[in-house]
């Protein structure tokens, strides 16, 4: 299920954030293919310590922070001012849309199930796994570009196709590793209902759909933890499990951070091996 | 020759990157469902198989 309703956002609607990445945060025309290659191979390095650590953190964040890194070693101007500033706004708006959107939907749902207990809790069910599969639509949306916006940015491909061999990569990872944050996230962090469930996933999506529809890449997770602490606001209740979160902000804040000086530090090294200035 | 070796180990590496993007997110798509004990195991199989290959075969 998260292979098709994600390759299906992916390649019909990952468009706008294809477009920031590959051009939005240094000029199309500074990007090289060292750069680039650089970049990617930073990001995917942190978010495969991030998961095999089991820390549910941003790939957009770590995507954005790999691109500064090499651009600073590159000698390449970053668009400080427009891109970096907006997109810290986006992070932070991120979660605070999801969980006002999560607070409400949550009473929505409360509402609806009123006086319908079983067939309630089976109408619910169901409009889980619908708000999840659009949550692996709006993943497929939101996230391709970190991994093929580049591509885009040197000229190698549209942002269609791009999107589309993206979202075959990002199925196929969920395919053969998906279970380590799965089991995090789905048992270890958040104890909902089904009311509950449906609220904070519908805020997650539509926050992060809305995200990806004006071209910035935002982050699931953020949003998830955003839309979980808004329905827990509805019942007057704590859902998250504070450990938990404590790691996972710190995470949060040094993942970027990390992948900002491996990119700098690796392509520093690498230009020099290979004699490119 | 150069350029064209890291062009190529451009493309894998975003195609590593949206590997690692697609296992990490997992949880933040049906982590949930996952979780609620909405999906019910197959038999023969697990929850986690549920989650991500059978498509129209829950509750």
């Amino acid at each position: 299920m998260i292979a098709f309703f994600l390759l299906l956002g992916a390649t019909f609607e990952s468009h706008n954030v294809v477009t920031t990445v590959g051009t939005g945060i240094i000029r199309g025309e500074d990007m090289t293919p060292l750069g680039a290659m650089v970049m990617m191979l930073t990001a995917a390095l942190v978010t495969a310590a991030n998961t095999w650590m089991k820390w549910p953190v941003s790939t957009s964040q770590l995507a954005c922070f790999s691109v500064v890194g090499a651009a600073l070693a590159m000698g390449a101007p970053v668009f400080w001012k427009t891109t970096i500033v907006f997109l810290c706004i986006t992070w932070v708006g991120t979660p605070l849309m999801a969980a006002v959107l999560g607070y409400f939907f949550t009473h929505f749902t409360d509402w609806f199930r009123k006086g319908k207990s079983e067939r309630g809790d089976k109408i619910m069910g169901y409009a889980l796994l619908v708000a999840c599969c659009y949550a692996a639509y709006t993943l497929g949306c939101n996230n391709t570009g970190n991994a093929v916006g580049v591509f885009f940015g040197l000229g190698m491909t549209t942002p269609m196709k791009a999107g589309f061999i993206g979202g075959i990569a990002m199925a196929i990872g969920a395919l053969t590793w998906g279970r380590p944050i799965l089991e995090k996230v789905g048992k270890g962090i958040v104890q909902l209902d089904l009311s509950m469930g449906v609220g904070a996933k519908a805020a997650q999506s539509i926050t992060a759909h809305t995200a990806a529809a004006l071209g910035f890449p935002t982050s699931m997770n953020q949003a998830l933890i955003g839309g979980v602490g808004g329905a827990g606001g509805a019942r007057g209740l704590k859902t998250v499990d504070m450990a938990a979160m404590k790691e996972i902000v710190i995470s949060w804040f040094l993942t970027p951070v990390v992948a900002g000086i491996v990119s700098f530090i690796l392509y520093s090294v690498l230009a020099y091996n290979l004699n490119i200035h | 020759m150069e350029n064209q070796i890291l062009v190529i180990a451009m493309v894998a590496s975003g195609l590593f990157f949206g590997w690692t993007i697609g296992s990490h997110y997992t949880g933040a798509t049906m982590g949930m469902a996952y979780g609620s004990g909405v999906i019910k195991s197959p038999p023969g199989g697990d929850d986690f198989d549920r989650v991500l290959l059978a498509p129209g075969s829950y509750l």
